[in-house]
């Protein structure tokens, strides 16, 4: 992937992302509507590994960081994302650095290490067990 | 490199690459030293089948970005319910272009 790409990727992600959040926060929070988007949920009637995220998010954003946990602990990282990679990228684009892309390379290249990537699988799958018995 | 073997290299591998490119391929293998044969008998080249099958299974979960090479999108499918299904479904019809992108980009990286 080349940076271009990639920081035209990430910015659409931020965008998306924090128009979801406050989609979420202001429609469908209010309803308290059983209404989900998650394809796999919405086929299997499973959680999928990453259902709550939303939820998690909008706990985080509110200071309950207990709530958040509970309800996905990958709400964490994808609000650190959130947070902190937009502004990265812009800040990227304005100063006409590459920082970030590198980051992104070094980051691929650690998660293909074979430790690495079985004990996130293990964490995932630990993670989702919990979701699923949680949410019974 | 021989015509023949060439033509041979091409006539197994050209499923995993685009059609447009595989003329390119062919002026660049003919051009290529010998001895990076047995490079490229053994690159392992992504099926852009198999890749459309996981896509199809376990897209939503980014298993698919995560085959191709691709890890940091694949956390990114992972993080966000595929996307919020929309980017799964989009990945059904982009992931065989994006195998033989990936392929292309692991030959570059083998002819030069």
């Amino acid at each position: 992937m080349t940076r271009n790409k990639l920081y035209l990727f990430i910015l659409f992600f931020a965008i998306s992302g924090y128009s979801w959040v406050t989609l979420s926060h202001f429609v469908f929070m209010k309803r308290k509507s059983s209404f989900n988007i998650c394809l796999f949920r919405s086929i299997t009637g499973v959680r999928c590994p990453s259902c709550g995220t939303t939820h998690s998010v909008l706990s985080i954003i509110k200071g309950d960081f207990k709530k958040a946990a509970g309800e996905n602990i990958l709400g964490y990282p994808l609000a650190l994302m959130l947070l902190i990679f937009p502004f990265w990228v812009l800040g990227d684009v304005i100063l006409r650095k590459g920082s970030f892309y590198q980051f992104y390379c070094q980051a691929e290249i650690l998660l293909r290490k074979k430790w690495i990537a079985w004990s996130c699988l293990i964490f995932i799958l630990l993670n989702w067990g919990w979701v699923i018995l949680r949410h019974r | 490199m021989e015509a023949q073997k060439v033509d041979m290299f091409l006539m197994m591998n050209t499923k995993f690459f685009e059609a447009h490119q595989v003329p390119f391929i062919r002026e660049r293998l003919l051009a290529l030293d010998e001895s990076k044969f047995m490079y490229l008998q053994t690159a392992g080249f992504k099926d852009p089948t198999i890749s459309l099958i996981i896509s199809l299974v376990g897209g939503h979960f980014g298993i698919d970005r995560f085959l191709i090479g691709d890890t940091g999108l694949g956390v990114a499918k992972l993080l966000t319910c595929g996307g919020l299904g929309v980017w799964t479904i989009i990945d059904w019809f982009l992931i065989m272009s994006r195998t033989r992108e990936v392929n292309f980009e692991r030959l570059q990286q083998i002819l030069m």
